[in-house]
């Protein structure tokens, strides 16, 4: 540290310390972190829970799930090929209809509740990725 | 580091081995006939289950090889193009199997939120194009990810064995070889091309693609308390 900066806090007024300070502040900091702790804990079990309605409600749903998967068949990939090479422009409308037909049947499975399901799976399942994403971070940070 | 060298060699042999032995047993007609499908995940020609198996033997092992070869390649080509981001990938998974179990449970985690976003964007006519796109990034990250794997599991084994000091190349092409003669056990193949490309989604996204950049919120409050 420089000269003047011991020169600078030389100079200051000394007070006196108050009564209990330290206990003070090691007390607020404790208070701090436990509150940070209760917090942390009740996001999540909140996220938890959330996870765990959104399992719930998706589950009878699951079988009937198998349909908005996209279906791909080698003839199906072959006609689109043929297609790509003779006419771009028509095999990008089939591409397009077919995402938009695949979207209308996605349409046709999702009801409210399953609707309800994907948000309550979808917001945990970001916040956690998130909370290791932050782990990696800190870890890559250390050794930096 | 003998004794690495001695691991190194044996793993080598038995990659190829799975490779070879895949093709000649499991692809061979009757075996074939009977387990063919979508879960069996054979490599060329075969993995939608709507085409024969090739019948001569030494067919069968050449196109498991050209599958090698071609994933090498684009493995190869990744590196080339963004060697700095594989690097930085590849480093994040350095930390042992926790790294690799942290970076699958990113991966998986991102994938279900993924799926599920997919399937509340295509309910709005105007998002259509969303399911492509974040398909393609889903895809794109295990790509990238799996390639990185490749290239930390060839670099741990070389430099454990001291052979760390040859090129880069020789990492890649390891850990290629691992990880798809382990893809290559019928059924067992499918769950480890899943892990793998989960883990590989973890490593990409949880680093951004291997970029400095942070999972961060922070540009946004400077900007706005300026």
């Amino acid at each position: 540290m420089p000269d003047w900066m011991d020169d600078l806090l030389s100079s200051l007024p000394s007070e006196p310390q108050p009564e209990g300070l330290p206990f003070l502040v090691r007390a607020r900091l404790v208070a701090e972190r436990r509150r940070e702790r209760w917090s942390r804990l009740a996001r999540q079990v909140v996220l938890l829970g959330a996870a765990a309605l959104g399992a719930w409600l998706v589950a009878p749903y699951l079988p009937g799930l198998e349909g908005v998967v996209p279906q791909v068949s080698v003839e199906a990939l072959r006609e689109w090929t043929g297609m790509l090479l003779s006419s771009p422009a028509a095999a990008l409308r089939m591409v397009l209809d077919g995402v938009v037909g695949w979207a209308f049947g996605v349409e046709e499975h999702l009801g409210p509740a399953l609707i309800l399901a994907l948000v309550l799976i979808a917001v945990p399942a970001l916040s956690a990725a998130a909370g290791l994403v932050r782990d990696v971070q800190k870890r890559e940070e250390g050794l930096a | 580091m003998r004794t690495w060298r001695v691991v190194v060699v044996g793993v080598v042999i038995l990659s190829l081995g799975l490779i070879v032995a895949s093709a000649l047993l499991f692809d061979w007609g009757p075996l074939w006939r009977a387990w063919r499908g979508p879960l069996a995940v054979r490599s060329v020609g075969s993995w939608m289950g709507g085409i024969d198996a090739p019948q001569g033997p030494l067919q069968r092992v050449g196109l498991q090889l050209s599958g090698l070869v071609s994933q090498f390649l684009v493995a190869l080509l990744i590196a080339y193009a963004a060697p700095r981001h594989v690097r930085r990938m590849a480093d994040s998974l350095s930390g042992g199997s926790r790294a690799i179990a942290r970076s699958f449970a990113i991966g998986l985690l991102f994938t279900v939120a993924l799926a599920a976003i997919i399937l509340l964007a295509s309910l709005s006519v105007h998002m259509f194009p969303v399911p492509i796109l974040l398909s393609v990034i889903v895809f794109l990250a295990a790509l990238v990810g799996v390639v990185a794997l490749a290239y930390q599991m060839g670099r741990l084994l070389l430099t454990r064995a001291a052979w760390a000091h040859e090129s880069p190349l020789a990492s890649l092409g390891l850990g290629t070889l691992i990880l798809y003669g382990l893809t290559q056990v019928p059924f067992f193949g499918l769950l480890v091309l899943l892990a793998l490309s989960l883990t590989g989604v973890g490593a990409a996204l949880s680093t951004r693609f291997g970029s400095r950049e942070r999972w961060s919120l922070a540009p946004l409050v400077e900007e706005t308390s300026a």
